[in-house]
């Protein structure tokens, strides 16, 4: 390892070493003229003989450095450079030429994200490898939307699956404190939560009773949510809503839930009925 | 007067500068001298050759260089063996004596009948 060190050492004082190269070979021809000097020729012979022995001073200077530095290193920054140069020599073709390399890794990073996400990572919930996704059918569509009744007789008849919950895209406006706001998240059924082994940093998840329809909606916020719009504040679990005393904050989700499938997209809430 | 000169084998400048450098220190030009010398002129090192060799040892640390007064009073690049350039002159030498042995062995005496 020490050569290594020998090398930087080098190439650190490199103008100085460059001068010494050129020293030490003038010493060199100034010693070899001064032999044939003695040997009778006259100086000027002597010299140019002294450089005939000596031949290409700068391939010679050359070899030298050679011994000191990484040659692969120095013709690697060569070629950038020439690289570089033929590039601002055409700068329409070679920019095209980036922008289709850059489109294809871009699209390629996106195309993978998806599949990362879709078919490689598993969910992260309780035993992802049992969860399924069902539809229902009806005559006129393979995939159809469960009716309410239709999804508790599903449950209640089905042998397949250990546990069913039901899920469906829901929005509500918040209102009441601060800036009103378009909520955007899911309805679940009461089982849903419990089935997935999602737990609540704080507050509750959601009973049983919550199913029944005489009882308040029950709201969960996703964490980000939870920290954005009430800066983490725990007063605000466990609190009926003021102007629609049917909504109940009910309690917020672990970090991990929501958000991690969604990214955190903070205006994310949960709402559950029966 | 015309001395036949003998192509220097590859590899062995590194070990004839060693050895030179073990009589003591020595600038390039007298090293090439010597060498040339010594093989009553049988061997001459290219300037071209002798300058990147000596570097070349150098960076690996089996000499060592310095700037000195030369005989004639000017600054001359000495060369000087290390304790690992001599630890690997050592190993050198006894790698090339094995190796011209082995190759007089077979080259060795004509000998039809067999000894």
């Amino acid at each position: 390892v020490t050569w290594f060190f020998r090398k930087l050492k080098w190439l650190a004082q490199r103008r100085a070493k460059e001068s010494e190269l050129q020293d030490e070979l003038q010493f060199h021809l100034d010693e070899e003229a001064a032999d044939l000097q003695s040997r009778g020729l006259s100086s000027t012979e002597a010299r140019s003989g002294a450089h005939r022995d000596l031949g290409n001073l700068a391939l010679v200077q050359e070899d030298m450095r050679a011994a000191w530095t990484w040659v692969w290193m120095e013709q690697f920054a060569q070629d950038v450079r020439y690289a570089l140069r033929a590039m601002a020599a055409s700068k329409g073709f070679h920019g095209f030429a980036i922008f289709s390399l850059a489109l294809g890794i871009g699209a390629n990073t996106a195309i993978f994200s998806i599949v990362d996400a879709v078919l490689l990572r598993q969910l992260p919930y309780r035993q992802p490898e049992q969860l399924a996704w069902i539809w229902a059918t009806r005559t006129d569509r393979d995939k159809a939307f469960f009716s309410i009744p239709n999804f508790i007789d599903t449950r209640d008849r089905q042998r397949a699956f250990a546990q069913l919950a039901a899920f469906s895209n829901w929005g509500a406006n918040l209102t009441g404190s601060g800036e009103p706001e378009r909520l955007s998240g899911v309805r679940l059924s009461a089982g849903a939560l419990k089935m997935l082994g999602v737990r609540a940093a704080a507050g509750r998840t959601l009973f049983e009773k919550d199913d029944k329809p005489t009882n308040a909606l029950v709201v969960m916020f996703s964490y980000g949510f939870w920290q954005r719009r009430f800066g983490g504040n725990t007063k605000a679990i466990g609190q009926a809503h003021p102007q629609r005393r049917a909504v109940h904050c009910g309690g917020r989700v672990a970090t991990g839930f929501y958000d991690s499938q969604c990214g955190d997209r903070s205006s994310h809430s949960i709402a559950v009925r029966g | 007067m015309t001395t036949r000169r003998v192509e220097l084998l590859q590899g062995t400048l590194d070990l004839l500068i060693l050895r030179t450098l073990i009589a003591g220190p020595s600038h390039g030009h007298a090293i090439g001298k010597h060498i040339q010398r010594t093989s009553e002129n049988l061997l001459q090192v290219e300037t071209g050759s002798l300058y990147p060799a000596l570097h070349r040892l150098e960076a690996k640390g089996w000499i060592a260089a310095s700037w000195e007064l030369s005989d004639r009073g000017k600054r001359a690049r000495y060369y000087r063996l290390t304790a690992l350039g001599r630890k690997q002159f050592a190993s050198e030498q006894s790698k090339w004596q094995a190796f011209t042995r082995a190759v007089g062995l077979i080259l060795g005496p004509l000998n039809p009948e067999g000894s």
